[in-house]
């Protein structure tokens, strides 16, 4: 069921390379009413973190989703450590998606029957890894969320269900994580608490948070920071 | 296989829809379930129960009833039979065996049937306990009128009127119980057995007080005093018989000669000489009879003239008791085929009785009942491919209104297939349970009925290879159900999906 990669692929991957990086070129993505976006090049190092920003209806969201690798840009290349997407099937994008990204949404999103644990369960069986309850239980800790492992996510407050997604994010501890909108909807405490957050060393190897948003607020704590144009019609 | 545990997680989490849609489905499940059982049980039970028996001779009535009722013993008996009209038909050539049924009685619901053992040993019943009867009061339990009862050899009890618990009690006539029987006899598991003479016996006592007023006092039969006529067997021609008719009975000596040869009848020897007592007692002093069954009595040598009067005259008595005698049926075996041409016809044509053949009345009772099983398959049927479509609905809308569901665990890694494979999975699941409840319900139904209706229980039964049919059915409903869901769920644009979520 899940591609057909060798699970130790991506290890492999990263210990011959150099410096892992996920890399865009010349992206262009055309949405099936024919209207085109092109996209800056963009470069991340691993560890590295960036900001992306522009107003709505710049492609942010579709640009996340085609380093996402759910959305298949009309030209360009986007590389993933030594792995060009391109060159894989859809099901290995998925897997690929599953096991070295994570997502971050603005509106919190979770699978309706499952409780906090078992969401975090799912998202690492999903992705075809060993279950790790020690490292969850650690990460929730880390996120102040373990006394709610038990709760349906619905049932969680909204800064219980902002650090619920990071945990679901970083559950299988990913070189990446994208996400889109993450604080438009927080006050400027949340906010702040966010920003703590992620710069927080969760896991043992750093993570990159590629953040895509429109909100200004977000800009003094990154140094990296790609601007979107609006496209003209 | 986590796909599976994720389909079934997601169907509780939603439990009103997911219960209906089992619920349903269970429902035309067990419909199909029990009808199936009910063959199954039905076509056993008669195949079991028929025995063999070629035909029923009964009084005149619905031939079905006569089958039900002297063979199945589920209705109420036609009527009753002259027993000696029955044995002329018991004489012929083409009758293998002939078994005399007497009905009435019951014990605590269990009919007591008065039948020479013959009658058990069609249905190759054993005695596990004690032993045959051999005289008029003795009895043979079924096994479950043993086991329900209580009742063990040697224990006595009597019977009441009529097939329901409550009715006239003859409790001046005690059965004692000799034998018990081995369970799987068929019908014979539930009966009570015993000499027809037992039943004679029982009911035959208002028709000695009609015959004999004079001697009812010596016969102390003043305990049945208020009880005449109560009684259909009571309410006899043969009331009204006198000596003179009797005499022209000698008549038929030949044929009666003949089939005390075929060694039907077992008379009820302690009537027989009562009878004979009586009339010896009835008679003149100086007739030459009252001399002559004194020189019997007293083991003296009389001469051969003698001897055939009081031969002629016994027989008379035999003849006396026997007319009398009335059966509800006589179950007949052919010695041939050919006898289904002829007997039947014979019997419905010269006698006042009727000729039923069990084989024939139970094709016309299924002939009656399959229409209304027919519309009953079809309904299950409607209702099963009705969930279905619940089951369709019920996956279409958790579908529509979770479609960032769908997106989230497409972003978490897992393929297009997994999804798909996700929402048929969901459906086979309902369907499955679906019909697991009502294989449940079916059983539930089939050991909860028989108590209901006061029947024989019947046991649990293990799945039927149709119920596995069913299954494989079920599992198809659940699969198509859900493939216009799951190829749904398979073209979802991950992209399009988390945006729509993301400004609802």
């Amino acid at each position: 069921m899940n591609g057909c990669l060798p699970a130790d692929f991506f290890t492999n991957i990263a210990k011959n390379t150099q410096k892992s990086m996920l890399t865009a070129n010349q992206l262009k993505y055309e949405y099936p009413g024919g209207k085109g976006l092109a996209f800056p090049d963009l470069n991340c190092g691993e560890g590295e973190s960036m900001l992306i920003m522009g107003d709505s209806g710049s492609g942010k969201t579709t640009l996340l989703h085609l380093l996402a690798g759910i959305l298949q840009p009309v030209s360009g290349s986007i590389w993933l450590k030594d792995t060009l997407y391109s060159s894989l099937t859809a099901s290995q994008r998925d897997n690929i998606r599953g096991k070295e990204i994570g997502m971050v949404f603005q509106k919190h999103l979770f699978i309706h029957g499952l409780t906090v644990i078992e969401n975090l369960l799912a998202a690492q069986k999903l992705a075809g890894l060993q279950p790790d309850s020690s490292y969850l239980s650690d990460l929730m800790q880390g996120l102040e969320i373990y006394h709610l492992k038990g709760e349906k996510p619905h049932r969680l407050s909204d800064g219980e269900q902002q650090r619920f997604s990071i945990a679901r994010a970083l559950a299988n501890r990913p070189a990446y994580i994208l996400a889109d909108e993450p604080t438009s909807s927080l006050d400027d405490n949340n906010c702040r608490r966010f920003m703590d957050l992620i710069r927080q060393p969760l896991t043992p190897k750093p993570v990159s948070w590629i953040v895509a948003t429109h909100d200004q607020r977000l800009t003094k704590h990154f140094s990296t920071i790609y601007h979107l144009k609006n496209p003209e019609n | 296989m986590y796909v599976l545990t994720l389909a079934y997680k997601r169907l509780v989490s939603r439990p009103g829809s997911s219960i209906l849609s089992v619920l349903l489905f269970g429902i035309g499940v067990s419909i199909i379930s029990l009808i199936v059982l009910a063959d199954r049980q039905v076509q056993q039970s008669i195949e079991r129960n028929l025995a063999g028996i070629d035909l029923v001779v009964g009084a005149k009535g619905s031939p079905l009833q006569l089958i039900l009722s002297s063979v199945l013993h589920a209705d109420y008996p036609t009527g009753n039979i002259s027993m000696q009209q029955a044995q002329r038909i018991a004489e012929h050539p083409l009758v293998k065996k002939s078994v005399p049924l007497a009905l009435g009685d019951s014990y605590k619901g269990f009919r007591i049937v008065g039948a020479p053992v013959d009658y058990p040993r069609l249905y190759e019943a054993s005695v596990e306990e004690g032993e045959w009867y051999e005289h008029a009061m003795q009895a043979v339990l079924g096994y479950n009128v043993a086991r329900r009862t209580g009742l063990n050899v040697g224990d006595t009890f009597y019977g009441v009127h009529g097939f329901q618990d409550v009715g006239h009690a003859h409790d001046d006539h005690i059965y004692t119980v000799t034998g018990i029987l081995q369970p799987g006899a068929g019908v014979v598991d539930n009966l009570i057995l015993t000499p027809v003479e037992s039943v004679w016996k029982v009911h035959e006592e208002h028709d000695h007080r009609e015959h004999y007023p004079e001697k009812e006092v010596q016969h102390s039969h003043e305990k049945n005093r208020g009880y005449g006529g109560a009684h259909e067997n009571h309410n006899r021609e043969s009331s009204t018989h006198t000596h003179d008719e009797h005499h022209m009975h000698n008549a038929n000596t030949d044929a009666h000669a003949a089939y005390e040869q075929a060694g039907a009848l077992p008379l009820d020897e302690s009537s027989f000489e009562e009878n004979i007592e009586q009339r010896i007692s009835a008679l003149p002093g100086d007739d030459p009879l009252v001399k002559i069954h004194e020189k019997v009595r007293d083991g003296k040598d009389i001469s051969r003239e003698q001897m055939e009067a009081y031969q002629a005259f016994m027989e008379e008595g035999r003849r006396e008791v026997e007319d009398d005698r009335e059966i509800t049926a006589l179950l007949l075996v052919y010695r041939s085929a050919a006898a289904n041409i002829q007997i039947p016809r014979m019997i419905n044509e010269t006698t006042h009785m009727q000729a039923a053949s069990p084989a024939l009345e139970m094709n016309r009772l299924f002939s009656l009942l399959s229409f209304g099983i027919e519309v009953l398959r079809w309904l299950a049927w409607i209702i099963i491919v009705i969930s279905g479509m619940n089951i369709f609905v019920h996956l279409w809308n958790t579908l529509r209104q979770g479609m960032h569901e769908i997106a989230l665990l497409r972003v978490l890694g897992a393929g297009r297939l997994k999804v798909f494979f996700l929402l048929t999975g969901q459906g086979a699941m309902l369907a499955i349970a679906g019909w697991l409840l009502g294989i449940l319900l079916s059983r539930g139904v089939w050991l909860l009925l028989p108590s209901l209706y006061f029947m024989p229980g019947m046991g649990l039964i293990a799945i039927q290879w149709q119920e596995i049919m069913l299954l494989v059915y079920a599992f198809f409903t659940g699969l198509l159900a859900s493939v216009i869901p799951a190829v749904r769920a398979y073209k979802t644009d991950v992209h399009f999906a988390l945006k729509q979520y993301a400004h609802a």
